[in-house]
């Protein structure tokens, strides 16, 4: 009976006090007004104070939008091309399986490395540099980066399908693309919708593409609540408007987490 | 035909990368990178982060995925939806407040800051995904050894573990990927020249408005190299531990 404690005991004690607190203590920072004089003494109480200036910041704005577009954008084009490369890489050929694996090379690769990367792709183009373009062409690499998990997240839910529905399909002279809709459509659609909300979260949190490959740049063009909020913090040293802004980006993550763990409680029933 | 297609669209998918180590001229090998002994320094931090996240991570996961799989336990579910929950948390959001605590500890610019750092984040995600290996241990096994004798931790060590070695291999792989990967915590904790990993000595090498294309892509495929190496070996594992429901932030 006593075992079972022990054995959680420090992997709980650790996450309590380097997970748990710090987020707690985010929150708190987010009430206070924080710079980097005050940092390790102690700051003032300040109430909403941080949270009203990030909202009437302008910045704020835009780089919410531009967060907003970033992550649907990039979901949108990753879900169908994952969904048309799982669906060709589900039929059976010689090869199938090795070259379904090469598409997760894409995935031990640093984030670092694959921005640094495109940034020297596009370097001829201006893309990056470009106030109009950026934004698409980030959305671009994050569908480089992400498309292999959707693929391979729909894959394990396409092989789901039983083979037999298929077969009465087939013998009752449905084409290829009435079976998809009658029978892999309805049967994959809680996967994609998970799938969906994963990508989401993922890409709303993520900070090294952005980062490495424009830093919000040019001209805040693709500024996003990541970037923004660690420049807040590391540039301008105001902890409080920071913590403001990442708590936003949490409560919002957090929404999306209730949603992928309902559909996932879903899909099991 | 299919074979064709399938491997037209592999190739267009991974030609970046290959363009990326093709690209480097010898100049560009020899003395801005192999002849820089900055360039083995980060790659050295980046082994020592990357395998400590790795030890850590292991320690800590799994006897607590092993304990909420198989033992009886109150307050499971309030755990596990720490867990999952954890699996939520941006980087970012951590690294304002882990500088703060860090400063007061002096734990920035250390390894210890960012092993602990790194392990933050791939905890939650490794128990995640070692609780259902263990979960699918049949609970006969336990049960036996225990009539022939056998205490709690021997059960444990001796007869679940080495039935979800494979398990434990993926998670293992998964943390060194992350801990290599990282750039958030990198990027914060670690300020020092000399304690930077390859990805912000990358970042810091070749800066917003590099023109030596040559050096970075040199320099990137150097910060490729070990992790794609470490995947390559196992990506059996990998490939069915991503299926199995994560990416990395």
């Amino acid at each position: 009976m006593r075992a079972g404690y022990l054995f959680v005991a420090p992997a709980v004690l650790f996450l309590l006090a380097l997970l748990v607190y710090p987020v707690v203590l985010n929150v708190v920072m987010s009430f206070q007004d924080v710079t980097a004089a005050t940092m390790l003494t102690g700051s003032e109480w300040v109430g909403a104070e941080n949270y009203r200036a990030a909202f009437s910041d302008e910045l704020f704005v835009t780089a919410a939008w531009h967060s907003a577009v970033f992550a649907g954008a990039s979901v949108l084009v990753q879900l169908a091309l994952g969904l048309a490369l799982a669906l060709f890489y589900a039929q059976v050929f010689p090869g199938a399986r090795v070259f379904r694996s090469l598409f997760m090379v894409a995935y031990a690769i640093p984030v670092v490395v694959s921005a640094e990367l495109f940034r020297w792709l596009l370097s001829g183009a201006g893309w990056l540099v470009d106030t109009d373009l950026v934004l698409p062409a980030l959305v671009g690499i994050q569908c480089w980066l992400g498309v292999p998990f959707v693929m391979v997240s729909l894959l394990a839910g396409l092989t789901a399908v039983p083979r037999v529905l298929h077969e009465a399909a087939l013998i009752d002279g449905a084409g290829a693309w009435q079976r998809f809709w009658a029978v892999t459509w309805p049967l994959l659609r809680p996967t994609l919708l998970a799938t969906a909300v994963l990508s989401a979260i993922f890409t709303l949190k993520s900070f090294d593409l952005v980062w490495i490959a424009t830093q919000g740049g040019p001209a805040n063009a693709s500024e996003i609540l990541p970037t923004l909020a660690y420049r807040l913090v590391f540039s301008s040293f105001l902890f409080g408007k920071g913590a403001a802004v990442l708590n936003v980006v949490f409560a919002v993550l957090f929404v999306l987490s209730l949603l992928y763990l309902r559909a996932q409680r879903r899909e099991v029933r | 035909m299919r074979t064709v297609v399938g491997f037209v669209l592999v190739a267009v998918y991974l030609l970046p990368v290959g363009v990326m180590v093709a690209y480097p001229d010898g100049d560009a090998w020899t003395t801005r990178i192999l002849g820089d002994p900055q360039v083995f320094r980060y790659v050295v931090n980046s082994f020592v982060i990357a395998s400590g996240t790795c030890v850590l991570t292991l320690v800590l996961a799994v006897p607590a995925a092993y304990a909420l799989a198989r033992l009886p336990l109150r307050g499971k579910p309030v755990l596990m939806l720490l867990m999952l929950s954890s699996l939520m948390f941006p980087a970012i959001m951590l690294a304002t407040p882990l500088f703060v605590v860090f400063s007061r500890l002096g734990l920035t610019d250390t390894y210890a800051g960012l092993i602990l750092a790194d392990t933050t984040l791939a905890l939650p995600y490794a128990i995640v995904l070692l609780r259902p290996a263990f979960a699918a241990v049949p609970r006969e096994f336990g049960e036996a050894a225990v009539i022939d004798g056998c205490s709690a931790f021997g059960v444990f060590w001796r007869v679940v573990l080495p039935l979800v070695l494979p398990g434990v291999a993926t998670v293992a792989v998964l943390a060194f990927l992350w801990g290599w990967g990282d750039l958030v915590f990198a990027l914060t904790l670690a300020t020092d020249d000399e304690m930077r990993p390859v990805t912000t000595g990358l970042w810091g090498f070749f800066g917003a408005t590099t023109s030596d294309w040559g050096g970075a892509m040199a320099f990137a495929t150097v910060a490729m190299i070990p992790p794609l190496g470490v995947f390559l070996l196992s990506q059996r594992l990998v490939v069915a531990g991503v299926a199995a429901g994560g990416t990395k932030g």
